[in-house]
């Protein structure tokens, strides 16, 4: 009898220091209690609001001088105010892609086998690559692709801003991109995208090729393409 | 003692015992100071805490000023002519994404599959960039005049790409539910997205996307400078 009480004594003393054990290593709940966030998740929305508050700032920068010029032009100024609206009106023109601009870039041509019809996916996907890489201007057959500019398929054409081009015909996108980043960076991978969409679309496809261009020119939207058409929208006031 | 008896009174001691551990570690953590990594946590906690305040201070001062923007030009309309240049600039700025916009359209949001499970989901369960740039032609093509993603309204140059599989736009770091905003005819670009065959395919419960779509009366759009300042993304253009 007393041996048998010894080995059930021994058995809970074995328990408890199990227990004792996992809590010792069992991770500090604490960090679990500090809204669920890992160090890294933190540190990258950290990250995210500096850059907004810093872009913002500089913005309200800029907007406070312009306040200032309009509030001495109203005081009875010099006419600076009214160079200063100029110089806006004209960023903003560049902005929306109204006016053509230039600069050093990459061209790429896509050059349809004959029989083979372009898909819009292709050129929706290179073009897609060049905003990614940080390009301010792009044009597709001279096209200015703005903030509505559709790449789509319709039968025998592609459409690009509502104007229509054939599938069988080459392709050219042309954009403004970093200069010191054409060589060593947007060009390979830019031949490294176009090798993998020709291993997709296999040999009898397309063939793509990329080059640099030391002065690229992007053409402005035409007055007469539908981003013009804005009757669906009122501007706040 | 039967069985079962044993068997609770061997849970009674290993709970005995987590709770004896616990009070040591509580007693040892008291004694050194935080754990590191806590401290670190909390202390990022504090200065995410900071930026965001910062943030919704420098958004209101970015309305204020726009609106004594707004209040000064047109007083100095009155006083001087420069009504042409503008109207021009208006016009400039509203084709730019830089004037804020009402109108009717929809609302979209975008979730990847529940619980997703990167070992036996199909990596479609997951929402990446091209999917989201898929979604913004298919509405520019339906008609949009106007869109934001995420709050953040879509310019001629919208950067929206990945890193890894988070996906950003204008450099920012977007989470999903992901909001698609987009004025225009409402009945067109509703059409387009619930027939498009990509989609439906997406949606099907096996790839799990979850999607909704409202159509909205009045949809207002934020213009692109009240998250952004523009001039660094049109520093490399030249005129010709």
């Amino acid at each position: 009898m007393k041996n048998r009480w010894f080995q059930y004594i021994s058995i809970l003393i074995v328990c408890v220091l199990v227990g004792l054990v996992i809590a010792l290593l069992m991770k500090n709940l604490n960090v679990t209690n500090l809204g669920g966030k890992s160090l890294q998740e933190l540190q990258n929305s950290i990250i995210d609001y500096q850059k907004k508050n810093e872009d913002l700032n500089n913005r309200n920068a800029r907007l406070y001088e312009y306040l200032r010029e309009l509030e001495a032009e109203l005081a009875g100024g010099s006419g600076e105010s009214y160079l200063h609206i100029v110089d806006e009106k004209e960023q903003y023109a560049v902005f929306a892609g109204l006016r053509a601009a230039q600069n050093a870039g990459v061209v790429i041509t896509l050059t349809p086998v004959e029989g083979y019809r372009m898909q819009d996916a292709v050129i929706r996907q290179l073009v897609n690559e060049l905003s990614a890489l940080g390009a301010q201007a792009i044009a597709i057959n001279e096209e200015r692709k703005v903030a509505t500019t559709e790449i789509r398929t319709s039968q025998d054409l592609i459409l690009v801003n509502g104007v229509g081009f054939s599938r069988g015909s080459s392709f050219e996108i042309k954009a403004i991109v970093d200069p010191a980043k054409i060589d060593s960076y947007v060009v390979p991978y830019l031949v490294s995208v176009a090798d993998s969409i020709k291993k997709q679309l296999g040999d009898q496809s397309v063939t793509i090729t990329v080059r640099k261009d030391e002065s690229v020119l992007i053409p402005a939207l035409r007055e007469d393409r539908i981003a013009y058409q804005t009757e669906l929208l009122k501007p706040v006031e | 003692m039967n069985r079962r008896i044993r068997m609770i009174a061997a849970l009674m001691a290993v709970l005995a015992g987590i709770s004896s551990g616990f009070l040591v570690r509580q007693m040892m953590e008291t004694g050194k100071g935080e754990d590191q990594e806590v401290a670190a946590i909390r202390q990022a906690k504090e200065i995410l805490t900071q930026e965001e305040e910062r943030l919704a201070l420098l958004q209101s001062q970015n309305f204020e000023l726009e609106q004594r923007k707004k209040e000064l030009l047109r007083r100095l309309e009155e006083y001087e002519d420069v009504s042409g240049i503008l109207t021009e600039m208006r016009e400039n700025a509203f084709l730019s994404a830089m004037t804020d916009v009402e109108g009717s359209g929809i609302v979209l949001t975008l979730d990847d599959k529940l619980d997703y499970d990167p070992l036996t989901d199909p990596i479609e369960a997951v929402i990446h960039d091209s999917t989201i740039n898929y979604i913004l032609n298919l509405l520019w093509a339906a008609g949009a005049r106007a869109i934001a993603f995420n709050g953040v309204r879509l310019t001629a140059v919208s950067e929206i790409s990945c890193v890894g599989p988070t996906i950003l736009c204008y450099g920012i770091r977007q989470m999903p539910p992901y909001v698609i905003e987009a004025i225009g005819p409402g009945e067109s670009m509703k059409t387009a997205l619930e027939t498009d065959s990509y989609l439906v395919h997406l949606i099907q419960a096996k790839i799990g996307i979850r999607r909704t779509i409202t159509p909205e009366d009045e949809l207002v759009l934020n213009s692109f400078s009240r998250t952004h300042d523009f001039l660094p993304y049109i520093g490399l253009l030249r005129t010709p």
